[in-house]
């Protein structure tokens, strides 16, 4: 047997234990290779109006997702030497060279990278198509990406994952020459020890994490701002205190604590995690940070994605809005026009004619409209406020909260020649009008006022506008008569509709998400790796543990339940801790946005636990088959 | 009063459904309480499969398995397993202590699991562990000890709830001659002071010269029996004469420090 076959058999037969790292991998290089398609994709350089950034953003979470993924690997492939170090020392015992064992562990890592990269680059081919259908739809690009996978992208996913991959086998090499055959050999089975406690270091990890948790909570949306990297630094540190001295107290704890921990289950499950700390909390620390940002990241750019959608309903509040000169006729006639079209379409929309007059309150520029109108304007969270007599004017304010202090309860309106006497009152409930026509205070007076200043207003200084207004700006047959009014080129300048206005903002931060989401994917797989690997270090040592425990009378299914409690603990621990620690981000984001964002926060971290939970019903079922009551006893050879 | 009883006891063993081999056959052996029997045969004669269904860890292929007139085969699952943690006590030839628990609390694993009240466990542990002379390693991990020293923690697992019978399973192989010759001191005297009923299975001449009774075992087959006498040295005598006329290639290097 050759070095090359061997190395293949150590692969093959340690297979359990990489197949998540492998797994992982091909993640990221597909990931990277879908992305790198798109920034390179000649269309969106030099085609799509609009679309430009769109390479410039996937470029930069290409270059996220490559500088994690060798993180990942340069960890990962210590772990792995430091198991393999009494192997390689008994390779070297037997009369291996230190330049066959350098063959031996390149040639390993060779067939690993080649393998992860052609899995990857095929998977990536694979979901090329959907991955530019999905990427076309969020975009509504007028039609779709054509399928681009050109030499560039080839060529640099291959270049940049080969050099991690070559990169981290010179490092893990040189763990393995830097020591003599004796240390190889007796590296692993060095006594694991329990880290010792210290109030000092517990009471400082408590400190750093409550002063990043105060710091994420400040009421001024500066103070948060400029806290976004001081604060996830000290909480990285505090966690890593925490959970070091934390583990090893409460561990402490419930082992000194006879009466809890004289008990079958205790005893068993608290000597195991007592035993394993040490491994256990450096994981615990990196997955909950982890979590922490990958739920702390889509949770931003959902609750973006959310406000965003919200917020053009505020810009936009009425479905179809056309302006026109008044009294012109083609303007009467693109009236007529919008008008059939809706209602060949069937839209439930209705229809209101606003003439709309220049005045002056207060020295300010307004417009100025009756009652009657603004009542039948529908907006999405507007409060129609009571107008009981000719001296009152209603004032409504296109930035809500912005009106000052003490808003003029009287004022002086000048329409024209005319000048009146108002008793005011705010309406701060939201905008009237679309686009540039909404950003002007508009001032509703009763119908007979209005029709008193009618008479002194000189026609040049109005605005007329036909206004199609409800609840229903979106929906199959809006989509349609929308799609219809953009093909007409007499309507589309004059006319502005919500749902247009939507799909606009929606293609950006959709475009967003989607980015999030697939790096926070990258991280969450590599996440689900660490925990894995985790598990799959030790389960010889496991396998063995169990056995002796069913020899000492420990029935099978009671042995699948303490190990099912102590996985339990190392998968749940972690993302309880970046649950929380998200939580506070989410705190953070909501000073800035000015709105609660917190049960967005909490829905994207469901949708986390559901696929975290079925990795963990995953990972536990192969752990189960790999310590298996059937393994823990060779059958006597014949 | 007979403590563990086997009928006929015979275990085959098919590999990939093609080729059986007969590891045992109607084997039959009769323990009486506070006896000290010793089972020899060279190797792959069939002593540890005979131990492991004794133990009841695995199932005979035909024949009983009786402890205290009960047949372990109509135990199933978890009554199998509640059986064998109260009527059995083992001691493994690689000692077979939890690496995660201290000495103390491998010691008191059989009682824990039968959930006994903490104070009685640790009165239990101290006094096991005073008789064995292990008390002031308690709080350290067996990777902490010697192998002599963990081999005596094991068999104080074994005797801790006062079990039917100790099984023990090649309990010098792993050690020195020294910690060997304590060891064995030591189930001689659980044997004699305690009554204790140990089977032991060993190819060690001078580790079995400390039983009672020894059972020769060849080809799966019981091949002949010893009964010590009066001297432990004209006993050994008898064994290495015994094995040598058995033959079967007993090429093990016998123990020193005689």
């Amino acid at each position: 047997m050759n070095l090359r076959r061997l190395a293949f058999k150590n692969i093959w037969q340690s297979r359990g234990r990489y197949l998540a790292y492998l797994g992982s991998a091909v993640f990221s290089v597909a990931i990277y290779f879908l992305y790198t398609a798109l920034t390179y994709h000649p269309e969106l350089r030099s085609g799509f109006y609009g679309a430009q950034y769109v390479s410039a953003a996937t470029g930069a979470a290409a270059v996220v997702i490559a500088v994690f993924t060798f993180l990942f690997l340069l960890y990962s492939s210590a772990a792995f030497v430091r198991y393999r170090m009494k192997e390689f020392g008994l390779l070297s015992l037997v009369g291996f060279t230190r330049g066959q064992l350098v063959r031996m562990i390149l040639w390993e890592n060779l067939i690993i990278a080649v393998t992860a990269l052609a899995i990857g680059l095929g998977a990536g081919l694979l979901f090329l198509k959907l991955f530019f259908m999905a990427v076309s739809a969020l975009l509504r690009l007028p039609r779709e990406l054509p399928l681009y996978a050109g030499a560039p992208v080839w060529l640099q996913t291959v270049a940049v994952f080969g050099s991690s991959f070559a990169v981290v086998s010179l490092v893990s090499l040189r763990g393995v020459l830097r020591r003599s055959v004796v240390q190889l050999i007796q590296a692993r089975r060095q006594p694991k020890g329990v880290p010792s406690y210290s109030h000092a270091r517990a009471a400082a990890g408590l400190g750093l994490v409550a002063l990043g948790y105060a710091w994420a909570s400040a009421p001024s949306p500066m103070t948060v701002i400029a806290g976004v990297i001081p604060v996830t630094a000290i909480v990285s540190l505090g966690t890593y205190l925490l959970l070091r001295e934390g583990s090893v107290a409460l561990l402490g704890w419930l082992h000194r604590s006879k009466r809890f921990f004289y008990r079958p289950r205790p005893f068993l499950v608290v000597s195991q995690l007592v035993f394993r700390v040490q491994e256990n909390y450096r994981v615990l620390t990196a997955v909950s940070l982890l979590i922490a940002v990958i739920l702390s990241a889509v949770g931003t750019a959902y609750s973006l994605f959310v406000v965003v959608a919200d917020d053009v309903q505020h810009l936009m509040p009425q479905a179809v809005q056309l302006e026109r000169e008044a009294a012109e006729d083609p303007g009467e006639a693109r009236v007529e026009a919008v008008r059939e079209i809706l209602a060949r379409h069937g839209v439930p929309l209705a229809e209101v004619r606003v003439e709309l007059f220049h005045g002056e309150l207060g020295g300010e520029e307004v417009y100025v409209i009756p009652y009657g109108v603004y009542r039948s304007l529908y907006r999405p969270h507007g409060q129609v406020l009571p107008l009981s007599r000719d001296g009152q004017g209603i004032v409504v304010h296109p930035f809500p909260g912005q009106e000052g202090d003490a808003p003029p309860a009287r004022a002086q309106l000048v329409v024209g020649n005319q000048r009146l006497s108002l008793d005011l009152v705010h309406d701060g409930s939201g905008r009237l009008f679309n686009g540039a026509v909404g950003l002007t205070e508009v001032v509703v007076v009763s119908d007979s006022v209005f029709q008193r200043l009618k008479g002194a207003q000189p026609q040049a200084g109005s605005l007329s506008l036909a206004v199609w207004t409800g609840p229903g700006w979106r929906g199959r047959a809006m989509e349609a008569a929308v799609r219809e009014i953009a093909e007409r080129a007499d309507l589309r300048d004059q006319v502005t509709t919500t749902l247009q206005a939507y799909h606009d903002v929606m293609s950006g931060f959709g475009l967003a998400l989607f980015i999030a989401v697939f790096v926070s994917l990258v991280f969450f797989a590599a996440t689900c790796s660490l925990l894995y690997f985790r598990l799959f270090t030790e389960v010889d040592d496991d396998r063995r543990y169990f056995g002796r425990l069913y020899e000492l009378g420990v029935d099978a299914p009671e042995v699948r339940r303490l190990s099912r409690i102590q996985n339990g603990v190392v998968f749940l621990v972690p993302f309880a801790v970046g649950l929380l620690h998200s939580t506070f981000a989410m705190k953070a984001l909501s000073t800035l946005m000015s709105r609660p964002v917190l049960t967005l926060g909490w829905l994207v971290a469901a949708a986390y636990l559901v696929i975290y939970a079925l990795f963990f019903a995953v990972t536990d079922g192969v752990y189960q088959r790999a310590v298996a009551a059937e393994r823990w006893r060779p059958a006597p050879t014949a | 009063m007979t403590v563990l009883q086997t009928e006929g006891l015979t275990k085959v063993y098919t590999s990939q459904g093609k080729v059986a081999t007969r590891a045992l056959s109607n084997f039959s052996l009769e323990v009486k309480k506070g006896e000290f029997v010793g089972i020899m045969g060279p190797s792959g004669s069939g002593k540890t499969t005979l131990l492991n269904l004794l133990a009841t860890i695995d199932r005979p292929t035909a024949g009983k398995v009786l402890i205290e007139g009960v047949d372990t085969a109509a135990l199933k699952g978890s009554q199998l397993a509640a059986f064998r943690r109260r009527k059995l006590g083992f001691v493994f030839q690689d000692f077979n202590l939890l690496d995660t628990l201290t000495i103390g609390e491998n010691i008191a694993l059989p009682l824990v699991l039968e959930r006994l009240a903490p104070r009685e466990i640790q009165a239990a542990v101290q006094e096991v562990a005073g008789q064995l002379g292990i008390g002031d390693i308690l709080d350290k991990y067996p990777y902490e000890v010697s192998g002599g020293q963990q081999q005596r923690a094991a068999a104080a697992r074994a005797i801790i709830h006062r079990p039917a019978v100790i099984l023990a399973d090649e309990p010098t192989g792993n050690l020195d001659s020294r910690a060997a010759r304590e060891l064995m001191e030591t189930f001689s005297h659980l044997n004699r002071s305690q009554g204790a009923t140990i089977v032991m299975v060993t190819h060690d001449p001078f580790a079995a010269s400390f039983c009672r009774r020894i059972i020769f075992i060849r080809d799966g087959q019981r091949h002949s029996e010893l009964h010590r006498g009066e001297s432990r040295q004209l006993f050994f005598q008898r064994i290495l004469d015994a094995l040598s006329l058995m033959g079967g290639g007993n090429g093990e290097p016998e123990a020193p420090g005689l």
